[in-house]
């Protein structure tokens, strides 16, 4: 069940909002949310809710363990180690053993030998992101970073929250905490989480299926029928489509949290304003670039060490990091490249970008993460290599049957624009600054006008963004009759 | 802090929550008191029913994907929503809000997919594929002259052939011959009769109006036009200029709505005249068979004038209403139409007519398929010109709830012997081979009730055969897989078909035939 479908936002969200409402005790909430967290799951993925049940069991025994043996640092060490052989065994098992067996039949093939047979694995969904989860509680544990959860449904409950179950962020066992065990709620929470909520479909409906759309279209198109215009309408739509997608599904997570009580850590902090690609992965995806580097990177030697091992320690981690979006080479290359970009700011690169004009690192850091969402969208490496070349100009398409300005149509061109605006932190910093010279004006009209703004913004825009939506979503299931189709 | 503006945006996020929860809401209030306003929408497809609950793990995994198909179609204020996002793309985004449909210049709508190939023209015919329909078209060709019958082949233009001047200006074109202009000048060289009407819609379009701005199809003048055509060609073997036509007047009574704004979903706002011709047909044509309007729906058309020759129109679409073709059916006796771009030879001998018509618009042939499978109707002419040699297909097509595709081929009693069944026409690799026959016997006496087999080369060459009686061991009133193995040689098996030849002697129900390796 995804957030933009009309069972999640008509049937799901109403009864579990309600439920929530309804029940005095924050025991029988946490049971609700927990129960409406695995119905969720299992709605999708089915019998795979298994896996997850076992994840939770196996990190909740082995925090049990790891907090038993607090005192006992060698034997906490060996409990940490089998967490980690187990989490990563799991995710392994479901997510890569596709992966791998191809390879390895590749290989054994160059050899003349036979190659492997194994059926093809499902992997259940969200599996890396509630894997990194739960292992973040039982490493924090043997940190003593965090307080052991002794009621496993509660912990049940962190792990499966559906807010955020399926497409992060990746909440930390030690900011839910005391949440899980106390938290209010309240209607200034609850309209802040609508207001975040609706802005977070809005992304996703109004803007990332547009830039798909187009994206899609071109990625689509076999290498040949590429033009150069094609190839960066396709590029722009797709670093769009990725991005609002992405942010508009944490600004729901985030949004429904706060509807519920939580309060989650923000994902993303406009990456596309990003002057660096280091500062570009200190705003794309908060919650996976922190966890990489506080239990990998960092435990690694981070950059303490000498540059040759700090590159080395950055290299692995944005392998690990590409292959963690998904089993295949081109997410691989599309991590080591942006680990090539960090070791090169590393280096007298980094000091000649930080002495370039603003508008010159923006645009380095975009032409840069551009090349690298080719490699990221492309099914293959040869495809993304011939995407790439048609966007230097080496296109070989005739742009007859289809070419740039048939896809940049008034509503593209609109939503582009709109795009690009909501990408940048304009809208904020023109809010806080009213907000600013509002609060330090004490005439209660100026007061006033700022609250009917507000109101205006909640009770017009935000239900016209939201009925757009449903209008989205209705559209999607429209199908017109062809009668004339012979 | 003013005191009452704490109240107030105490108030406003109140109202904020209440407002997002009345949304959240409103689709299950409508499921159950139906306020929302209704509009129609034209959908291709039935929408999905309710999933039935069955404690199966088979059921059980189906449920959520079935429930949210079910729901998708069921939500309260689907329409309604639909309509709104369909109107805002059109009016406010000023694009078509479905790929289907193009949005003009003007107010001028096409129709999308199809007929964008045959503009564009980026795939031209490759020259096999051309060799081939030209081949067929003279099989055809050759098989109705044999029966004295003329054939005429009958090219619509498309909407954006005659009128290119309002489709979007960001479409370009290659320097190619269009699939249009390939098959016209293959079928010209063939020697068939082909009239083609995009010379002479050309010529006419400076003062007449031959298709409407809100539909894909032509106005009921240009069928006038084109039916003159058709004749003239009986008669001169070319396509002649229009002649003196009935005079015509564009009225706001009614306004239509057009296909092409009905498949925008936007038919209640989207219309524009409509075309009155002040013509009756003389002599008087009554329609003597109706089926109604869907595709292979059969119709005729009939006057009272025994000295005038028979028709048969097989048509598209653009011919398909009693009152469009009242211009071509005065001319005939009787003028048997069917919807359908796929030959059926079985039909036309039925029919016997004097003069078959083959009407299609171009926008089809961007599809590779739109003349059916070219081998199988090859396949068929041979088998009806065995008629006169014996051959014989009998039997009737029934509706049966019991069958796995819906309908069967059904001899009864009074059936005389003959073929019940047969077809598929595909050329075979070598190798084992299986036909299954699905069939339900009732057999009379101890005569065979059938025999089926697996042939090739049109029949001429049996590949394996049983033959069917109360010895069989099939059980009467039963539905039975009647397997058949077969072996192609090495040399392959082209035109390989399954037959069922009904030799009387009961009843008997085919419901399908299949084949594939074991």
């Amino acid at each position: 069940m995804v957030f933009s479908s009309t069972v999640f936002l008509f049937l799901f969200l109403p009864l579990v909002l309600l439920g929530s409402l309804l029940l005095p005790r924050l025991g029988m909430r946490n049971a609700w949310l927990l129960v409406a967290s695995l119905f969720f799951y299992a709605w999708g993925e089915q019998a795979y809710v298994l896996v997850m049940l076992a994840s939770i069991l196996l990190n909740y025994g082995l925090g049990l363990l790891v907090h038993h043996c607090r005192d006992r640092r060698q034997s906490a060490r060996w409990v940490l180690a089998l967490a980690v052989a187990l989490n990563l065994g799991m995710l392994g098992a479901f997510k890569y053993a596709n992966f791998l067996a191809d390879n390895l039949s590749a290989l054994l093939q160059l050899c003349g030998r036979q190659p492997l047979q194994l059926r093809p694995v499902h992997l259940p969904i969200g599996i890396s992101f509630f894997t990194f989860q739960a292992l973040s509680y039982v490493v924090d544990l043997y940190r003593g970073d965090a307080r052991v959860q002794r009621n496993p449904l509660n912990f049940g409950l962190y792990v499966s929250l559906f807010p955020q179950l399926i497409a992060g962020p990746i909440v930390r066992y030690k900011d839910v905490d005391e949440q899980i065990d106390r938290r209010t709620t309240s209607i200034a929470l609850g309209a802040a989480g609508v207001r975040r909520f609706v802005i977070g479909l809005a992304k996703k409906m109004i803007l990332a299926n547009t830039f798909a759309a187009v994206a899609d279209r071109v990625f689509d198109l076999p290498p040949e029928q590429l033009t150069t215009g094609l190839a960066w309408t396709g590029a722009l739509a797709y670093a769009l489509q990725i991005y609002f997608d992405f942010s508009g599904y944490s600004d729901m997570a985030i949004g429904l949290g706060w509807c519920f009580g939580f309060h989650f850590l923000e994902n993303f902090n406009f990456p596309y304003v990003a002057t660096s690609i280091r500062d570009f992965w200190r705003r794309w995806h908060i919650s996976l670039s922190t966890w990489f580097r506080d239990y990998l990177y960092v435990p690694l030697g981070g950059n303490r060490g000498s540059p040759a091992r700090t590159g080395f320690n950055l290299v692995l981690v944005f392998f690990l990091c590409g292959l963690w979006h998904g089993a295949s080479w081109v997410f691989v290359i599309w991590g080591l490249y942006h680990g090539l970009f960090l070791l090169l700011e590393r280096s007298s690169w980094g000091a000649l970008v930080a002495r370039l004009p603003r508008p010159l690192q923006h645009a380095y850091v975009v032409a840069a993460v551009l090349v690298g969402w080719v490699f990221f969208r492309a099914a293959t490496l040869p495809q993304a290599l011939a995407f790439l070349a048609a966007m230097a100009g080496r296109a070989h398409g005739d742009g007859i049957a289809l070419h740039a300005g048939m896809l940049w149509s008034g509503e593209f061109a609109a939503t582009f624009a709109l795009g690009l605006v909501a990408a940048t932190p304009l809208w904020p910093a023109i809010a806080a600054r009213v907000q600013r010279r509002l609060e330090q004006d004490r005439r209660a009209r100026r007061a006033w006008l700022a609250e009917l703004g507000q109101t205006a913004i909640d009770l017009v825009v935000l239900p016209l963004m939201f009925v757009f939506c449903a209008m989205l979503l209705a559209r999607g299931t429209y199908n017109p009759f062809i009668y004339f189709r012979f | 802090m003013h005191p009452g503006l704490s109240t107030y945006r105490h108030l406003r996020q109140t109202a904020t929550v209440l407002v997002f929860a009345a949304f959240l809401l409103i689709p299950i209030a409508d499921n159950v008191f139906h306020f929302a306003p209704n509009y129609a929408l034209n959908e291709k497809r039935a929408l999905c029913k309710p999933p039935r609950l069955a404690w199966s793990a088979g059921a059980l995994r189906r449920l959520p994907r079935d429930f949210e198909k079910y729901y998708n179609d069921a939500f309260g204020g689907r329409n309604f929503l639909t309509f709104w996002y369909n109107d805002i793309k059109y009016r406010w985004l000023r694009e078509s809000p479905t790929t289907q449909v193009l949005r003009g210049r003007e107010g001028w709508l096409y129709y999308g997919p199809d007929e964008l190939v045959t503009y564009q023209r980026t795939a031209p015919y490759a020259p096999d594929h051309l060799r081939l329909l030209a081949h067929y078209f003279k099989e055809v060709d050759t098989w109705l002259q044999q029966r004295h019958t003329r054939f005429v082949v009958l090219v619509i233009p498309n909407k954006s052939t005659v009128y290119p001047e309002h489709m979007p200006r960001n479409l370009r074109r290659a320097d190619l011959p269009s699939r249009t202009d390939q098959l016209v000048d293959a079928l010209r060289r063939e020697g068939l009769t082909v009239v083609d009407m995009r010379p002479v819609f050309a010529q006419a379009r400076a003062t007449i109006p031959l298709y409407y701005r809100l539909d894909s199809h032509w106005t009921p003048i240009a069928s006038h036009i084109a039916y003159r055509a058709v004749l003239a060609s009986l008669q001169t073997g070319s396509t002649p200029a229009p002649g003196a036509l009935p005079p015509w007047s564009l009225s706001d009574t009614p306004l239509i709505p057009g296909d092409l704004a009905t498949l925008m979903g936007l038919d209640a706002v989207l219309k524009e005249p409509s075309m009155v011709v002040d013509w009756q047909p003389s002599p008087a044509v009554r329609c003597s068979y109706n089926e109604g309007m869907a595709f292979g729906n059969k119709m005729v058309l009939e006057t009272d004038q025994p000295d005038r020759p028979v028709g048969v129109l097989l048509h598209d679409s653009f011919a398909m209403t009693g009152a469009r073709l009242d211009p071509l059916a005065v001319h005939f006796r009787k003028l048997a139409t069917t919807w359908t771009t796929h030959l059926d030879p079985d039909y036309v001998q039925q029919q016997d007519p004097d003069v078959l018509i083959f009407e299609f618009v171009e926008r089809i042939l961007s599809r590779d398929d739109c003349f059916g499978s070219l081998a199988g109707i090859i396949g068929r002419l041979h088998h009806v010109k065995a008629a006169v040699n014996g051959f014989r297909r009998v039997g009737t097509n029934v509706l049966e709830p019991d069958s796995v595709i819906g309908s069967v081929r059904r001899a009864t009693a009074s059936t005389p012997p003959g073929w019940l069944l047969f077809g598929g026409y595909e050329d075979l690799a070598p190798g084992s081979y299986e036909a299954v026959f699905r069939l339900r016997a009732r057999p009379a006496g101890t005569e065979a009730i059938a025999r089926v087999d697996v042939s090739a080369e049109h029949g001429a060459r049996i590949l394996a055969e049983r033959t069917l009686d109360v010895s069989s061991g099939l059980e009467s009133g039963v539905w039975e897989d009647v397997r058949l193995p077969f072996t192609v040689p090495a040399t392959g098996a082209t035109q390989a078909e399954c037959r069922v030849e009904f030799r009387g002697g009961g009843e008997l129900d085919v419901d399908y035939v299949t084949w594939g390796q074991p």
